[in-house]
């Protein structure tokens, strides 16, 4: 692709990508009376007296802020992994930080009525703590049985997490098994995804533990480029392999455990993003690893609208985005849009 | 200022009991084209490999500039040596010029923008191995001879003091692999290091300074001037098997045949 229809193609994309962004805001079960929130707004209505304003504000902007920051982390995070492992499968889920988030999640379920009276312990195995801790032992995990061998064998990592996702399966299988059956459903619809937060506080959650993240890993990029030709190559180039290795790791899981604890497990941004992406950009990470943020926000901004408006009820997002996701994956596959990895 | 890579007493494994390097002491120097060959697995791409600080020795020390090479940051190191390693390929499709731009890493900011400067010493590079007609084709549609030729404009382009090359010239045509050691001879010229691992010992007679001879018992057995390595007695140590060393008919150096026991009589 030569630079102006590159740059053509970009500027569509950035455009979609605020269209989407946008009309996320707007559209919803009810589409929002602009003129009515306006009208809230200037009369300084009290918001439990302005019913569009507070949909607005209590709602839809945090909704649409937090499906951004969680799609443009994951896709973030997925392009990190692909070039540190060298491996187009390369995931934080194909690592198993996502199961063991959902395992983590699972156990604050089970646990509610015993702690959920007792101040501190409540906090401490809520929903989000506990997804939290138990994706980054995931990665403590993965990391103690792989770091031996990941310089020689990224392959090595893969198993090993594919295997820590598993066995989170069975345990989220056995807690299923041991849950109380009126629970099950409330632990099945959080097992499905959903960014349909409330108010500002899960927001700047998600900001606070994704953004520096991103800026560490985007730091990275000149060295990912590096890793094109393998570690050795990288090595004489002057990157300080086993600093990158540690840092990709650990920031990568990091944005992973903070978004599945508050969104739970949406798969395949992480995958196909990155992939999408790099068939418009080329392999630079400079240029791939940003535009893969704006548009993993986007797409899981885009399947939100879908889940709020198009769908019937609020579809859970992680059915969204792994239905649309996966027909759009293979069909990229089938065209070869993919023949760009060596592998 | 010539810039040295000294190693003393290296010894070295990748699982104990198994030495792939007993005792070397050799020195490499900036103006010089020097040689590494040897047998098969005598540790040749290893020694390679110790000499920039890739690998640390299990005994001996590496001495880059006077200083241990570990005391030089990744980045300074890379500025002084540059290593090509023996087979390498892109784990995704890179065009040949992104491929050479690569090699500008160690001289690039945090956020490993490319300037002008930059992008000036990549046609350069280009230019100066005659690959610049490659620039907008995909790495990986190359042929071997093609890729090796590129990955040198991307050694290159690292702007070191001393080249180290892991067998460059293997998938070379004949008189490609002449233009490629004559460029080496020309790189010396210029003052820069080349040490070249190959397996064509003629080829390293004619073009090479100074000779390394790695055995199979991973013992340096023989290194100075062609001459001083390319004997009978040395290869026959080395190798364990009869090399007969003649003369170049144009150029007198050693030239080294496999006697094909031809009966006489
Ligand atoms: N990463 C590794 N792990 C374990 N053993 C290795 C490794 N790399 C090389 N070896 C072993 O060390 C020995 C020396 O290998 P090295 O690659 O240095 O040989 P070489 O002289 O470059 O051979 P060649 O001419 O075939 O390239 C060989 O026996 C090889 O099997
Ligand atoms: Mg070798």
């Amino acid at each position: 692709m030569n630079i102006s229809s590159a740059r053509y193609v970009l500027a569509l994309g950035a455009t979609g990508c605020a269209v989407v962004f946008v009309s996320s805001i707007f559209i919803g079960t009810e589409t929002l009376d602009l003129g009515l929130a306006w009208r809230e707004l200037i009369t300084r209505t009290p918001l439990n007296e302005a019913p569009t304003l507070s949909v607005l504000l209590r709602h839809r902007i945090p909704r649409t802020l937090a499906a951004f920051i969680a799609g443009g982390g994951l896709a973030l995070a997925g392009c990190a992994f692909q070039a540190l492992l060298r491996n187009p499968l390369a995931t934080p889920y194909t690592l198993g930080v996502a199961s063991a988030g959902s395992l983590g999640a699972w156990v604050a379920f089970l646990l509610a009525d015993i702690t959920a009276t007792i101040p501190l312990v409540n906090i401490i195995t809520s929903k989000q703590a506990l997804a939290f801790l138990f994706a980054g032992a995931d990665v403590f995990l993965v990391y103690l049985l792989a770091a031996r061998r990941i310089r020689t064998s990224p392959a090595v990592l893969l198993l090993a997490g594919v295997t820590l996702g598993m066995l989170a399966n069975a345990g989220i299988m056995f807690s299923r098994f041991l849950a109380r059956p009126d629970r099950l459903v409330n632990m099945d619809r959080w097992l499905m995804g959903g960014v349909d937060v409330l108010g500002y506080q899960p927001v700047l959650f998600l900001a606070l533990g994704v953004i520096p993240c991103m800026v560490v890993l985007l730091m990275q990029a000149g060295r990912y480029d590096q890793f094109a030709f393998g570690t050795t190559m990288a090595a004489g180039r002057g990157v300080n392999i086993a600093r990158l290795q540690t840092t990709t790791f650990f920031v990568g899981s990091l944005i992973t455990a903070v978004i599945v604890s508050e969104v739970g497990p949406v798969g395949f941004v992480g995958l196909i993003i990155p992939h999408g992406v790099r068939a418009l950009t080329g392999p630079s990470h400079r240029l791939l690893m940003p535009l893969s943020i704006v548009a993993g926000g986007a797409f899981l901004c885009a399947c939100d609208i879908v889940a709020r408006r198009i769908l019937p009820g609020e579809t859970p997002i992680g059915i969204i985005t792994t239905m649309i996701g996966g027909p759009v994956f293979l069909y990229l596959l089938v065209r070869r849009q993919f023949s760009d990895w060596n592998v | 200022m010539k810039l040295c890579i000294e190693a003393l007493g290296l010894s070295f494994s990748y699982s104990p009991e198994v030495p792939v390097l007993r005792d070397v002491s050799a020195s490499v120097r900036s103006g010089v084209v020097t040689g590494i060959i040897g047998p098969n697995g005598a540790g040749k791409s290893t020694l390679l490999q110790l000499l920039c600080g890739l690998l640390k020795p299990g005994a001996g020390q590496v001495t880059l500039d006077d200083q241990p090479v570990a005391a030089h940051s990744d980045r300074a190191r890379a500025r002084l040596v540059a290593y090509m390693p023996q087979s390498i390929s892109p784990a995704f499709s890179l065009s040949v010029a992104d491929v050479v731009a690569l090699g500008r890493f160690p001289h690039l900011g945090a956020f490993g923008a490319l300037g002008d400067g930059d992008h000036a010493i990549v046609q350069a590079c280009l230019a100066q191995t005659e690959t610049a007609y490659l620039a907008e084709r995909d790495f990986l549609s190359l042929s071997g001879g093609e890729r090796q030729r590129v990955l040198l404009a991307s050694v290159l382009a690292q702007e070191p003091r001393i080249l180290l090359l892991d067998e460059p010239t293997s998938a070379l045509d004949l008189p490609h692999e002449v233009a490629f050691f004559r460029q080496l001879r020309t790189l010396a010229a210029q003052d820069l290091g080349v040490v070249v691992i190959t397996h064509d010992i003629n080829m390293a007679a004619q073009f090479c300074d100074e000779l390394l001879l790695l055995g199979k018992d991973h013992t340096l057995v023989r290194q100075g001037d062609v001459k001083a390595v390319l004997t009978e007695a040395g290869l026959a140590e080395a190798y364990g098997s009869s090399l007969s060393v003649g003369r170049h008919p144009e150029t007198g150096t050693p030239f080294v045949t496999v006697p094909m026991g031809k009966k006489t009589g």
